[in-house]
């Protein structure tokens, strides 16, 4: 089972970035879980989403506690608190970022890999607003080849052709692939 | 044996509900929005702004109204739905019990949530056990799969001419009702073949059979509609598990009033209703792989609840730890506890038996409190003595 945590901020997206995520995953034949930890949300609110990911169906309904993955959506969330709980050597973190700059203001004994993008400079400069979730999935797709970049625009478009219009939605799809050219390692 | 459950999605429980409703097709649904339940509502009103069902939706000022239009509906020999949660189910309370010994056959998914106060929108199963006693068929699940099979189900049960009692269906707030997961659903025609036309016993609006339904019943007759009440809950334990029967043959599975998880051969049970039945599977997978016959029992009707079965499937346990997700002040333990606790009176055979309180306002159940329940049930098998009702993942 693959488990998967979304950190970022009421607005972000990061619920719908789980989502997007499990359905790309559910196309490929695999059974899937995705939901936020609700709290009283607010826009800036530090806010997790999680994505189990498995060849056979999915029990526990508890929150991800020891996460494969974690994609936070923005950085300064470091300072609040340790974004690498429960993860161990084998765990990756990718990390919203122009530099590999916040390294030393993870937890030292994070010893997993550590990849970075400009999601936000992405997303700023396709989609014209800050929103990294939908870059963040390129990433994801880089590091992860069982998320093939094809299907996350077809849920992308999926996702939001009902809120946005045609041209945010190829924007967006834009943004997707340039993070996946972008993403770096450590 | 192949199943009709052919169309793979990826549903919350909420989203489940709703899709169940819209091959329902019901001819009224009433219902106000409340947290975490109007996802339901939401949906279903898409549907019916999409041209997708023929119902008639009633947007309501609040839920005592909803419930008073579903009355209404159903008396006039509507098929009629609704969905709530938490305080919304209180507000709707009185009708609630009206519904009930009225024996109008209406359906109701409930996501669970924390009555206030103080208040809370998270999940536990405070809601449902405010209206255990209303009279209400009460179905629970795991799952978003279970929400859409219970809803569809739900109505074959409560129009059974022999049951004609309103049901509900639980799931847990937040923790089902928006987590989206791997799921399964029928072809439109087969959920309206299963369901089939909605055929009323009784209708207000049938000018050739006039009826009076709500009348002032005192101590003349109240008794004896009331006996009738518990005689068609007591007929409703053999339509369920003919329902549970048709519907086996629709998907492969078996249903039960309780379903046993690895209990055939287990040493020590949890047993559990809503989504911790899931947490709690995957915490039994893990004790079996350390070799430790452990298993799950999964409440799937709760109301009527079913006495024989749940001591037939618990019996031959060394121990079992029986988990609330609601108090029940000043009693011994919780309201599912007193219920299985109560079964084994007669039985010969007596399992030990532990009483866990915990999730309370959608206080995470992680999968190292369940490993501490299973340890628990290890140990007081063993001798060690422990108090009989414990909370669990409370700072005491």
């Amino acid at each position: 089972m693959l488990e998967l945590k979304f950190i970022g901020r009421g607005g972000l997206g990061a619920k719908s970035a789980g989502e997007i995520l499990s359905f790309v995953a559910a196309e490929e034949g695999f059974y899937v879980q995705a939901f936020p930890e609700y709290g009283a949300e607010r826009m800036g609110a530090p806010v997790k989403s999680f994505v189990r990911i498995s060849d056979k169906p999915i029990y526990v309904h508890s929150y991800v506690t020891n996460p494969d993955v974690v994609v936070l959506l923005d950085k300064t969330l470091m300072h609040a608190f340790d974004v690498t709980e429960g993860m161990n050597e084998n765990s990756v973190l990718i990390v919203n970022s122009e530099s590999c700059d916040f390294k030393d203001k993870l937890n030292p004994n994070f010893k997993g890999k550590i990849y970075f993008v400009d999601a936000s400079g992405i997303s700023l400069r396709t989609i014209g607003k800050n929103f990294p979730n939908t870059p963040m999935l390129g990433s994801v797709a880089k590091v992860f080849d069982i998320f093939p970049v094809r299907l996350i625009n077809k849920f992308v478009e999926e996702k939001f052709e009902k809120k946005l219009n045609p041209e945010s939605v190829e924007k967006n799809k834009q943004a997707v692939l340039e993070a996946y050219k972008e993403t770096k390692l450590c | 044996m192949t199943s009709m459950l052919k169309n793979r999605k990826v549903l919350s429980g909420a989203h489940a509900a709703a899709e169940a409703m819209r091959q329902i097709d019901p001819d009224v649904v009433a219902v106000y929005p409340i947290t975490p339940q109007t996802p339901i509502a939401m949906k279903f009103a898409d549907y019916v702004n999409e041209g997708k069902v023929h119902t008639e939706m009633i947007r309501v000022e609040s839920e005592h109204s909803a419930m008073s239009a579903c009355v209404g509906s159903s008396a006039a020999g509507a098929r009629t739905m609704t969905a709530t949660s938490s305080n919304g189910l209180a507000l709707m309370t009185e009708i609630v019990y009206i519904a009930s010994s009225t024996r109008l056959p209406i359906v109701m998914n409930l996501a669970d949530r924390a009555l206030s106060g103080p208040i809370n929108i998270h999940g536990d199963h405070s809601d449902a056990m405010l209206v255990r006693d209303s009279g209400w068929i009460i179905l629970a699940s795991e799952n978003a799969q279970d929400v859409y099979e219970n809803t569809i189900m739900a109505v074959k049960i409560a129009e059974d001419k022999r049951v004609l009692l309103p049901v509900m269906i639980l799931q847990d707030g937040f923790i089902t009702s928006h987590s989206a997961e791997t799921m399964y659903t029928f072809d439109d025609e087969t959920v309206k073949k299963f369901v089939g036309e909605y055929n009323p016993k009784y209708s207000l609006l049938r000018t050739d059979n006039p009826i009076t339904m709500g009348p002032l019943d005192l101590f003349d007759y109240y008794f004896e509609h009331k006996r009738q009440q518990v005689e068609a809950m007591d007929n409703a334990k053999k339509v369920i598990k003919e329902v549970f029967s048709n519907f086996s043959k629709l998907t492969g599975k078996t249903y039960n009033y309780f379903e046993g998880y690895k209990t055939e051969d287990a040493d020590f049970i949890i047993v559990a209703m809503n989504s911790s039945v899931g947490t709690a599977k995957f915490v039994a997978d893990k004790f079996r792989e350390k070799g430790v016959k452990a298993g799950v029992l999964k409440i799937r009707v709760f109301r009527p609840f079913m006495d024989e079965e749940v001591v037939e499937k618990l019996k031959n346990a060394k121990a079992v730890a029986v988990l609330d997700r609601a108090a029940s002040f000043g009693s011994h333990g919780g309201p599912i506890f007193h219920d299985v606790r109560s079964a084994f009176y007669e039985s010969d055979k007596k399992p030990k038996m532990l009483n866990y309180i915990y999730g309370l306002g959608g206080r995470e159940l992680s999968v190292e409190l369940l490993n501490k329940v299973f340890n628990d049930l290890i140990e007081f098998d063993g001798g060690k003595s422990m108090n009989q009702v414990q909370y669990l993942g409370v700072r005491d």
